[in-house]
């Protein structure tokens, strides 16, 4: 073949592909509906398939072509609502598709591919009982030409859907085109074979290569194709639309045809008088699809096709057996198949139009540019810098979005990978998928398939039990497994939870110490969440038996290491009886990604963000009592926990040089260790830390603090010690030479704003590099316990100074992040204060007065503290920011209450003012508040919605119930689960929704949710927990009892916002 | 491409001659296929690699591509030169569809060479040195060494 024939055959493999992934979606939404079969949707099928039989023809694709006929007929039964949509019949069409894309993705040798048995199987399914059926079927015209060489042989059966097909029609035309013309025209083939489609009923097509002339002929050579349609239109509309000469356009009329056209119609009506309603239906079905798919036409229809199928049902039975095998054969090709499909994507017209727009203007900006800098007027020059900063960013998304895929396509596959499995597992299972919008770059949606498939099939196989073993555990005989998609915090989060068994911790430390991967005392030593994670350990199995379906339990530790390679991370939560939850986090896009600047030794690096989790910075003045040394090691204790420090410059292998703070030389730093000072005399010892501060000591000096950046890769968690934080930026990231490949301590490397290089950071090489120990994170454990203790109330508090001594504490959970702003970017207009950061303008507010709205900046750098309320990010100026506490109080709503303060607490023995950062705000701009909680509000016409509030601290009560009052509910009380529970008993009915806390005394917010989700009276009330404690591991606990929200405590916004959201929707599981 | 300096399909005269990049590396006058130069920079801000293997310098932003800099003083085991310290400049080569460049100290021309004029290394050279050249070009007066991209750039087992 040429290479122009060839890639007409690649377009028609695309798009025969792109016809195939919707196929098994629609066959399972077909098999769903049953009898009462959306016309539309099988007619959507068959059309595919139909699309697909047309062109195969054409490049002598036969067997393609043979199988998609038999599909196709089996298809037109459906349609004509003869055959009624069965599991079996569904299962053969299936599995033909499989075939097809089998011999799709392997063109070449798709003609030898056995395919006897399967097509037997599919005109068994058809209605192989009926003997004259079949022969009808294959009965064969021959379509010749005007010498009588036979082209083409066309089943009688297409005369009959050709003729009564919405496109079709009783002329019957071939029409010839000439290959070489069509070229000549910069069309191909397949562009015919589209539009013919479109126009007319396609019946068959063939390239007539033996009436190729040859050399010796007279004239141009022409290479002649023929194609055969059915159409209403006369010959001279026909050859009209085509564009085609009418000698070209031949009509096939009963002579030519060896039968009259017409009498298909009656022939095909004769023998299925059962069935007298199907004649008409087929022409409304397109014309009206409206009516198709509803109940009404269902109850008129299903008569003739309830009394056919039992008949068709019962004979293909026995014949099903062969049906397994073809799709066993399919299964081998499957793999090639990613290699191809990756070269193509379809970008939507408009968006391509956005991005020709935006290059438009590039260049046009460029040109101001040009002339701007010739000008020397900065001030224009700024201006158009400004512009092009706004065009590039635009730039940057348009053509990140042609790259972004819904993660929808990923998941719809796994319908059909979880149907086959519960059946041939013999379990009852339903998939429910959330977030298939979600949008995700195309190289991870292409990865992230293979590893999800093989948790799936591990939630299908080990965790969901069996119906009876459901049943005897007081469970729904049906097993669920969800699968949702999210974004939060700039990474998309998929979860696959099963309400299956869980994973016993127990058996995975039997099965561990067998295994000889820990030692006993090691594994009491663990918590149960960390036991169970060592299913991540490389070839760790837990099935106890080695069964098919999840390929012989090795690929955990494969699955951990594909998502680590895409930059994103597994967390698993088990409850035994109750359920697994996998959560995946992964980066939006692999081509950018968001991270942090710092700088050793004079050079920039950057670490992932995915990798950060906090910076930490030790003054010069504490550097000696905050870091402690083990032996050589250093270490840091963080909120209670060991951190081990690594030092950039050691990672490096560089002398560490420092600016002498009085003679501005750089000297070669002569510390030995972390917390040893430097010092210039030769007389110090490193170990002489005792030693009185002398005035060269480096401590005086305000850059002796150490900048700690906190990273985690996988289990490992330490601080990278560096010499100076910089900024956080978006950076592309550029693969390194063959010659830097195996440097272990870099991920890539990137151009920063300025044209330099700086490289970038693999968290987990340097801990490699520097024989860092995997050791679990001792983190989780703790926060479990938190969790566990039931009524301790621990809250987190970022602690502030402001105007003077008074101490402030912020509930951390709300805090977005924390900037350094510069004093000369202040503006004040409109009696409003605002910042100008990173290009946009943000709203300032102080804790000062309400009447003195300026916020006092003392400083010419100062902290602003960003958050979000109504929709917009706002900043709160502070002098100082002094800590981070974690501790549980009890808030006195009294004393202390003004406003943008909810009341004090006694926190590190200090009375602290607790900021109602909401109530600052809304004192300040009502209008913005009101008008942004107006959508959340429940309306006035709206019968009263009445909330359950469970809660144990009176002030936190308060708080919630304020919210939710404002937001036009009622409000029922209850102090912990347990009083909960009884009122919910016995007034159930009058309750919409129930928030409730976590750490109560008597029965928890775990336990309160069960309750409720074991009474089937209550078991469909939405259930948003309002906690302090936010972990993955308590968020994803919650998901396993059946909380529907998990939400923090004194964010307003989101609770009335997530309550409107239940009260509109109801609960978003389908349990 | 180490022995075979005609290009197939050329013809006359243009065979006869090729032509080089000269420049020198730590005194060492040196040479390279223009064929094989994609362009030279001058006065690079590289930025250095730690733990990257020795002969590496560091790496550099050309048009949005990092570019791995191979010092060629370094590579071909030579002694520092100190009337060569000052400036370098660097040759972008390709090599597999990726931009190398070479860090030398001073480029001298760019001549169409006799092919007549080219002789095999002599075999008194160090091992290091022999490795690398594939011919000498004979200039009246002077030595020129031709480097061998290929094994130059190829990545030496452990």
């Amino acid at each position: 073949m040429s290479g122009a024939d060839d890639e007409i055959l690649e377009l028609f493999l695309v798009e025969s592909r792109e016809h195939l992934e919707d196929i098994e979606s629609d066959l399972l939404a077909i098999e769903e509906q049953g009898a009462a079969t959306d016309a539309e949707l099988v007619n959507h099928v068959f059309r595919a398939i139909h699309t697909i039989k047309g062109a195969a023809g054409f490049f002598g694709l036969h067997k393609i072509k043979e199988l998609s006929h038999v599909m196709e007929h089996l298809l037109d039964l459906l349609r004509k609502r003869q055959l009624v949509a069965t599991p079996k019949v569904i299962s053969v069409l299936l599995d033909g598709a499989d075939v097809l894309r089998g011999m799709i993705n392997n063109p070449d040798t798709s003609n030898d591919q056995e395919i006897t048995d399967l097509v037997e199987s599919i005109k068994v399914c058809a209605g192989g009982e009926d003997e004259k059926a079949q022969e009808e079927l294959n009965r064969a015209v021959d379509i010749k030409t005007n010498d009588g060489r036979v082209l083409m042989q066309v089943p009688f059966s297409d005369f009959e859907k050709a003729v009564r097909d919405s496109k079709g029609g009783d002329h019957v035309y071939l029409v010839q085109y000439d290959l070489f013309e069509i070229e000549k025209q910069n069309k191909n083939a397949l562009e015919i074979i589209n539009e013919l489609q479109d126009l007319a009923y396609f019946i068959d097509s063939v390239l007539d290569v033996e009436g190729v002339g040859t050399l010796a002929d007279e004239g141009d050579p022409k290479l002649h194709f023929y194609v055969l349609l059915a159409t209403v239109m006369e010959h001279d509309l026909i050859s009209h639309f085509l564009e085609l000469s009418e000698k070209c356009v031949f009509e096939l009329g009963e002579e030519a045809l060896g039968f009259n056209i017409h009498s298909v119609l009656k022939k095909k009506a004769a023998p299925a008088p059962a069935a007298p309603a199907p004649e008409p239906a087929p022409t409304p079905q397109v014309t009206a699809p409206v009516e198709a798919p509803a109940n009404p036409a269902a109850s008129v229809v299903p008569t003739p096709p309830k009394q056919a199928a039992p008949a068709k049902l019962e004979k293909p039975a026995p014949a099903s057996t062969p049906v397994p095998e073809p799709a066993a054969d399919a299964a081998p090709p499957k793999p090639k198949r990613s290699g191809k499909v990756e070269s193509y994507i379809r970008v939507n017209v408009l968006l391509l139009d956005r991005l020709m727009n935006l290059a438009g203007e590039l260049v046009l900006t460029r040109n101001e540019m040009l002339l701007n800098a010739n000008s020397r007027d900065w001030e224009l020059v700024d201006r158009t810098a400004q512009k092009v900063n706004i065009i590039t960013s635009e730039l940057q998304e348009a053509i990140m979005s042609t790259r972004m895929q819904a993660v929808g396509v990923v998941f719809n596959k796994f319908h059909r990978i979880v149907r086959d499995l519960s059946r041939s597992l013999g379990k009852k299972i339903r998939l429910t998928v959330e977030g298939e919008h979600v949008e995700l770059d195309k190289t991870i949606i292409e990865a992230i398939g293979d590893p999800m498939t093989h948790l799936i099939r591990n939630a299908c196989d080990h965790g969901i039990e069996g119906p009876e073993k459901r049943i005897k555990h007081g469970k729904d005989e049906t097993g669920t497994l969800r699968l949702s998609a999210l974004h939060e915090a700039g990474l998309v989060v998929i979860e696959i939870a099963d309400d299956g068994g869980g994973i016993p911790p127990d058996a995975i430390r039997d099965k561990a110490l067998r295994m000889g991967l820990h030692t006993m005392a090691e594994l009491e030593a663990m918590s149960d969440k960390e036991a169970v994670k060592l299913i991540f350990a490389p070839g760790f199995s837990t099935a106890a038996q080695v069964t098919d379906v999840s390929g012989r339990g090795v690929g955990m530790d494969v699955v951990h290491t594909n998502l680590s390679k895409l930059g994103g991370t597994i967390d698993i939560d088990s409850a035994v009886g109750r359920g697994t939850t996998f959560r995946i986090k992964l980066p939006l896009t692999l081509a950018i990604i968001p991270s942090l600047l710092v700088s050793v030794e004079g050079q920039q690096f950057c670490i992932p963000q995915v990798n950060l989790q906090e910076l930490v910075r030790i003054p010069q003045s504490e550097v000696k009592n905050r870091i402690e040394r083990i032996g050589e090691s250093a270490v840091i204790r963080l909120r209670e926990e060991l951190l081990p420090l690594v030092r950039m410059r050691d990672v490096l292998g560089l002398d560490g040089t420092f600016i002498h703070p009085q003679t501005g030389e750089i000297r070669s730093d002569r510390r030995q260790n972390l917390a040893d000072r430097r010092g210039s005399g030769a007389s110090e010892t490193p170990d002489d830390i005792a030693t009185p501060r002398s005035k060269r000591d480096r401590r005086s000096d305000p850059e002796g603090a150490h900048n700690i950046a906190v990273v985690t890769a996988n289990a490992i968690r330490y601080g990278l010690i560096v010499d100076h934080l910089m900024d956080s930026a978006e950076i592309v990231v550029k693969p390194l030479g063959r010659h830097l490949k195996d440097v272990p301590i870099y991920a890539g490397a990137t151009i920063l704003g300025t044209g330099s290089v700086a490289m970038i950071l693999d968290v987990e090489g340097i801990c490699s590099h520097m024989n860092l120990r995997e050791i679990p994170s001792r983190r989780e454990q703790r926060r479990d316990a938190v969790a566990d203790a039931a009524a301790t109330d621990v809250q987190t508090f970022l602690m502030i100074s402001y105007g003077g001594e008074d101490l402030y504490g912020i509930p951390m959970e709300l805090v977005q992040r924390i900037e350094t702003a510069d004093v000369a970017n202040v503006e004040y207009t409109g009696g409003r204060t605002a910042l100008k950061i990173h290009g946009r303008s943000l709203a300032l507010f102080s804790l000062a007065e309400p009447e003195n709205r300026q916020p006092r900046i003392k400083t010419d750098q100062f902290r602003v503290i960003i958050f979000r309320i109504a929709g917009r990010e706002v900043g709160l100026v502070v002098d100082e920011i002094i800590d981070i506490v974690q501790q549980e109080v009890e808030i006195d709503p009294v004393t202390h209450k003004q406003i943008g303060i909810f009341g004090s607490a006694v926190i590190n023995d200090r009375i602290t003012l607790i900021v109602d950062l909401h109530g600052l705000v809304r004192t300040q701009v009502p209008e913005w508040v009101n008008e942004y909680e107006k959508n959340f509000t429940l309306k006035e016409a709206e019968s009263k919605k009445t909330a359950l509030i469970v809660e144990d601290s009176p002030f936190f009560m308060d708080q919630v119930k304020r919210y939710v009052t404002e937001a036009g509910y009622q409000t029922i009380t209850a102090t912990d689960g347990q009083v909960a529970l009884n009122l919910l008993q016995e007034r159930g009915d009058s309750v919409d929704i129930v928030l409730t806390d976590i750490e109560m005394p008597n029965m928890d917010g775990f336990e309160l949710a069960e309750a409720i989700r074991r009474d089937p009276k209550l078991s469909h009330l939405p259930i948003i927990a309002i906690t302090s404690i936010a972990t993955s591991t308590a968020v994803a606990h919650s998901k396993t009892v059946g909380i529907d929200d998990y939400l923090i405590k004194l964010d307003r916004e989101l609770i009335i916002k997530r309550a409107h959201h239940f009260i509109e929707n109801g609960r978003a599981v389908g349990a | 491409m180490s022995t075979n300096f005609r290009e197939p399909g050329a013809e006359g005269v243009e065979e006869r001659l090729k032509e080089l990049v000269i420049f020198k590396v730590a005194g060492l006058l040196c040479g390279l296929e223009a064929l094989n130069v994609r362009e030279i920079l001058r006065s690079q801000k590289v930025t250095p690699v730690y733990h990257a293997p020795e002969y590496v310098l560091g790496v550099v932003n050309l048009r949005g591509d990092i570019v791995t800099i191979i010092d060629l003083q370094n590579k071909l085991g030579l002694d520092p030169d100190d009337s060569s310290q000052g400036r370098r400049n660097v040759i972008i080569v390709e090599y597999y569809g990726e931009n190398v460049g070479l860090a030398v100290h001073q480029i001298q021309d760019i001549l169409q060479a006799n092919v007549d004029q080219f002789e095999a290394p002599p075999s008194n050279l160090t091992a290091l040195l022999g490795d690398y050249l594939s011919m000498v070009y004979k200039m009246t007066g002077k030595l020129v060494s031709v480097l061998n991209i290929e094994r130059l750039l190829d990545i030496e087992p452990q």
